[in-house]
């Protein structure tokens, strides 16, 4: 943004988007802070260093598949399985992507690597509810929330370690997933269909080697849902 | 892991997902076929579920943490927020572990 050439009108119709924007976004940063203290207190766990912590949290920006990463690279799985997992784990964000695709043809081509790089399920949800969102209001939601993951991350990493093992925090993991998993089947018959069945198969796959179970019963549950998912689902 | 293995899978990571977000807001979704766009929408469902339940079956047996993901699932059905479930849920699981202590 070319904030100061502006008129001094537009400069504070920015700083009010921008603010927009942080409000917008900030009931979800209740849930992003803990999340990232986990992320980051599971990091440290799997044995990964401060730096490392860092640049998951700021680079990959994105909670679970943070959390699928450090799971499967603290259990030695191969570097492949490791980062196809990560990857796996974010493939919505394909189709948040492209749900967005129209909606924000305006942002400059210079600008749209950045605000692509902050699209998240929080962020995805905000901008779905704005009509052609500014981009005073696109940085102000979408930077707000990777300041509060990555100082989250970096906190849960310095201190989670000092946290006694039998609290379970580890399990505050799979609570976090639980807490995105059950709304997105609510009232779903598809998705419902996808989490059973990718449930299910997950079980049946820690039979298999190298963790790729679990992509395998992702794979499956996301094939299975489609076939039993109707028009509500999309 | 080792440190250079833990580097190169969070660059791979890095890249995979950059290129999942940025993609398709700079090309034509339209070249996407039509059975992967239908089957976009239960990605998150199925990978989530795939996560969580090797996770309760894994291991030993602990019916607090069966307990605590039941409570768990009961308050994302009621709220639908990550923060309340897992504030909740781990409330769930301490007191479930303190009743077993006390048993």
């Amino acid at each position: 943004m070319n904030a100061i050439a502006a008129p001094p009108g537009a400069l504070v119709e920015s700083a009010r988007e921008v603010s927009r924007g942080l409000r917008a976004n900030a009931p979800f940063l209740l849930g992003v802070f803990p999340f990232a203290l986990v992320a980051g207190a599971a990091s440290t766990d799997a044995g990964l260093s401060l730096a490392q912590v860092a640049g998951l949290s700021m680079f990959l920006f994105a909670g679970s598949a943070h959390l699928a990463f450090v799971d499967l690279a603290g259990a030695g799985a191969p570097v492949v399985v490791v980062a196809a997992t990560a990857i796996f784990v974010n493939l919505r964000y394909l189709m948040f992507s492209a749900a967005q695709a129209p909606g924000l043809s305006h942002v400059p081509r210079g600008l749209r690597p950045l605000v692509a790089h902050l699209l998240t399920d929080e962020t995805f949800a905000v901008w779905s509810g704005e009509n052609r969102p500014s981009r005073a209001f696109l940085l102000g939601s979408g930077l707000s929330q990777w300041l509060v993951y990555v100082v989250g991350a970096l906190i849960g990493a310095s201190v989670g370690t000092q946290l006694p093992p039998d609290l379970g925090l580890d399990f505050a993991v799979v609570l976090s997933f639980i807490g995105l998993l059950v709304p997105t089947i609510r009232g779903r018959r598809g998705a419902g269909v996808a989490a059973l069945v990718a449930g299910v198969a997950a079980v049946a796959g820690t039979l298999l080697p190298l963790h790729i179970g679990l992509v395998a019963a992702a794979l499956l549950g996301t094939l299975a849902g489609s076939l039993a998912g109707g028009r509500d689902d999309a | 892991m080792h440190d250079t293995t833990t580097w190169l899978a969070i660059a791979a990571a890095v890249l995979g997902s950059f290129a999942l977000r940025y993609l398709p807001m700079q090309l034509s979704t339209a070249r996407l076929p039509s059975w992967a766009r239908a089957a976009m929408p239960f990605v998150p469902a199925a990978a989530f579920a795939a996560l969580v339940t090797p996770s309760l079956v894994q291991g030993p047996w602990r019916p607090e943490r069966l307990f605590a993901a039941a409570v768990a699932a009961y308050v994302a059905w009621r709220t639908g927020g990550v923060f309340e479930t897992v504030l909740i849920g781990m409330g769930s699981l301490w007191a479930a572990s303190w009743v077993m202590g006390a048993l």
